[in-house]
């Protein structure tokens, strides 16, 4: 999502690509999936895509592996369907698309006379706490959220809606003084709700609008809960008293930050039965034998953490899996 | 395909709203927001540059604080679109770097002791011991 035009930053085109491709993967780019086939016998049979020129091609394979994350995964799942799979492939529990979790984010900045170097370092977090992630009672709500400690960045980060949110920008005759109050000044803590699970928030297929490539649009649905909105405000509140017990002036929230839904889960849940879930443990569908998906999608719950360190572990115990198993492997004829 | 002379005034005119003369610091305009600190941003975003020309073309002889206050209202994106590039293009002005005691990114290395450890930040923590709650047995 944000990548390094420097190539500065540790994203997969520079971690594990380049050694993949040495090895003999072949990677397709700005290719869009259209829809997975079927055969006669229920299996996938392989990938239709819209090459980068706009050439229809079929990418024709043993084993489907989906990670697609959860708006791209049950898109294509719902946009797959077919006669013999009208509700979209791997969907006989019309759980696919369904229990999409975002995580609600907000944050609090605190403004600081010293100078704390913070237009540098770690992006992400320095540190981390979970002080109030389990579930109290006495607080109106239940689950909790991670607080990551970080620096603000840069002069054009000073402007931005992430972490300050929109309604505290410094556009117009304020501008100067809020970088100078804010800039190498200032430090934020980003607070991760723990989303549950609603089947109401949802991913369909919208009925009329595509992409350019003439897909079906994913339409999004998604209503922020009663939990979500007294997680939040009990734990900015928290967040608050920390950053002025640390000597912040002044404290900027942001209660929701609009520009937020990174973390895209739940949208094909693992499970055991196969009426209340799309993947088995192994992330294999229960309807199909040779299609898996091995993205955030199948998370039954989101937890309030960083979710991709999680999702990869998960994607390696899948892929062993299924190369211990391979010699069990149904494929297509 | 780039940004004409006529895009360019109305940019920067756009600009200054945002980012007007105060404190000693220069405005937008000031800093050449149009010139070449807009080609160094578009040269390195060159998806942006078509919105862009779309978005400047939409001003016409309107006057710029309304238009800035109407996108602002009710056009997010183009009022974003705008915000960013104006303010990645005045920030890559050295001038103003300078002012604002800024002089971009370079590698630091990491210190393999954090300072968490060495400052007794964590003591407290470390003193309550682990709290948690276990993973549900198979």
């Amino acid at each position: 999502m944000w990548g390094c035009v420097e190539g500065a930053k540790g994203s997969a085109d520079k971690t594990h690509w380049p050694h993949n491709v040495s090895l003999g993967v072949h990677l397709v780019t700005r290719a869009r999936v259209q829809r997975l086939e079927t055969n006669g016998s229920g299996l996938v049979t392989g990938a239709a895509y819209i090459d980068r020129d706009g050439i229809e091609r079929f990418q024709r394979a043993d084993v489907t592996i989906l990670a697609a994350n959860g708006i791209g995964t049950p898109r294509l799942l719902l946009a797959s369907a077919s006669g013999r799979f009208p509700n979209g492939l791997a969907n006989s529990s019309d759980l696919v698309g369904r229990r999409l979790m975002m995580h609600p984010f907000g944050t609090v900045v605190g403004l600081f006379d010293e100078d704390l170097d913070s237009t540098h370092g770690v992006w992400g977090q320095h540190l981390h706490s979970l002080q109030f992630y389990e579930t109290d009672a006495a607080r109106g709500f239940v689950r909790g959220a991670k607080w990551g400690l970080q620096p603000t960045g840069g002069p054009v980060s000073m402007t931005r809606g992430y972490p300050w949110g929109a309604e505290n920008a410094i556009w117009g005759t304020g501008f100067h003084e809020g970088i100078r109050k804010r800039l190498g000044r200032s430090a934020m803590w980003g607070i991760i709700a723990e989303d549950l699970p609603d089947e109401q928030n949802r991913i369909l297929l919208d009925p009329e609008l595509k992409d350019s490539s003439g897909i079906p649009a994913p339409r999004i649905i998604y209503r922020m809960s009663e939990n979500s909105h007294r997680l939040l405000e009990f734990h900015l509140a928290r967040a608050r008293e920390s950053l002025e017990a640390a000597g912040a002036y002044e404290t900027v929230v942001a209660p929701l930050i609009r520009e937020t839904g990174w973390h895209l889960l739940g949208t094909a849940r693992m499970g055991n039965d196969p009426s209340t879930s799309v993947v088995d443990a192994w992330g294999r569908a229960h309807d199909i034998p040779n299609l898996y998906v091995f993205d955030g999608s199948i998370w039954p719950t989101s937890s309030g953490m960083n979710p991709t360190a999680t999702i990869a572990a998960m994607a390696l115990r899948c892929s062993e899996r299924l190369v211990e198993q391979r010699s069990n492997q149904k494929v297509p004829a | 395909m780039s940004i004409d002379r006529t895009q360019r005034a109305v940019f920067a005119q756009l600009a200054d709203v945002l980012i007007p003369a105060a404190n000693q610091m220069p405005s937008a305009s000031q800093s050449d927001v149009a010139g070449q600190w807009l080609d160094r941003v578009l040269a390195a975003c060159p998806e942006r540059t078509q919105p862009l020309r779309q978005m400047l073309d939409r001003v016409r002889d309107r006057e710029p604080a309304q238009v800035v206050a109407q996108w602002r209202a009710t056009d997010t994106a183009a009022f974003e679109l705008l915000a960013e590039i104006a303010a990645a293009a005045y920030f890559m002005n050295p001038v103003v770097q300078q002012a604002i005691g800024y002089s971009g990114q370079g590698p630091r290395s990491l210190d393999p002791r954090p300072d968490y450890m060495e400052d007794g930040l964590l003591e407290s923590v470390i003193r309550r011991g682990p709290i948690y709650r276990p993973t549900p047995a198979e």
